[in-house]
């Protein structure tokens, strides 16, 4: 009789990274603009978003789970909690955590500059 | 100060120093005023209060924010819309906000002051500011808005940023 895969434990869940999706074509799109326009910056928040998505404590004033009528959204079926995180003054950067999955789905990158043709 | 003045007059027995005590037995007073507040009565009788400032601060803070929340209270209660932000004082930015979000935001922060005055931590509130103002900030907007609003299938599910 095969063995059953082992279920991770609960010290190696915790420690292992969140997948980093987007979840459309134009959130995709919004990233990959700002990682070529801020790539320090947008590597930074890539690997805070895969160690620690829902973190609060290390800049406490930078990271809000947003209320209604904002709090929830619909993502792959899923009713997900929103989240933002600030990454620069006007910069921000929105995602749905999914603790089930260990998924960050990226749903808007903002980097707050002003429009070329502002 | 009516809260603190409150507190000074709720926390039991407690000594009265004189402010030659101030000289005479300064580390007692320090003492007391460090474990909580240390009453002082100057020579004309004027009691004053010696406490830790954090714990001043703090009082400060959520009086502030409660004053704040009865302005703002009023303002939904009151006039009728549309509102001009200024009669949200300093919380103007709520004022973009819908209705129902902007009497939820209240009694949140209700619920968090009440908490946070009976000797908790002010952090819950804080938080609860800032993820109310990211969220009017994100619904202030047309476009953030309508990305936040929509739904996403979820089709870029093996693309890994």
């Amino acid at each position: 009789m095969p063995k059953k895969p082992a279920s991770p434990k609960p010290s190696e869940t915790a420690s292992r990274p969140w997948a980093l999706r987007p979840a459309s074509a134009s959130a995709q799109k919004q990233w990959l603009k700002a990682s070529a326009v801020e790539p320090e910056l947008m590597a930074a928040l890539r690997e805070r978003q895969r160690l620690r998505p829902l973190e609060r404590s290390d800049n406490p004033n930078r990271t809000h789970q947003l209320k209604p009528p904002l709090a929830e959204k619909m993502v792959g079926g899923a009713r997900l909690p929103q989240w933002q995180h600030e990454i620069s003054g006007g910069g921000r950067v929105f995602y749905c955590p999914d603790r089930t999955h260990r998924t960050v789905w990226v749903t808007r990158v903002d980097l707050g500059h002003p429009r070329e043709t502002d | 100060m009516i809260v603190g003045m409150r507190r000074v007059a709720e926390s039991g027995p407690q000594v009265t120093y004189q402010a030659t005590d101030l000289a005479r037995h300064h580390r007692e007073v320090l003492d007391a005023a460090r474990s909580g507040q240390a009453l002082l009565r100057d020579k004309d009788g004027t009691a004053l209060v010696l406490a830790p400032a954090a714990d001043v601060e703090r009082t400060y803070e959520i009086a502030e924010l409660a004053l704040e929340l009865i302005r703002a209270r009023r303002a939904i209660d009151h006039d009728a819309v549309p509102r001009s932000a200024a009669l949200y004082g300093d919380f103007a930015w709520m004022s973009v906000l819908p209705d129902d979000a902007q009497r939820r935001f209240l009694d949140e922060l209700t619920e968090g002051l009440l908490v946070a005055a009976s000797g908790t931590s002010l952090r819950p509130v804080e938080l609860l500011l800032g993820d109310w103002r990211a969220t009017a900030e994100a619904w202030a907007d047309p476009d953030t808005r309508e990305a936040l609003l929509a739904s996403e299938p979820a089709l870029l599910a093996d693309i890994e940023l």
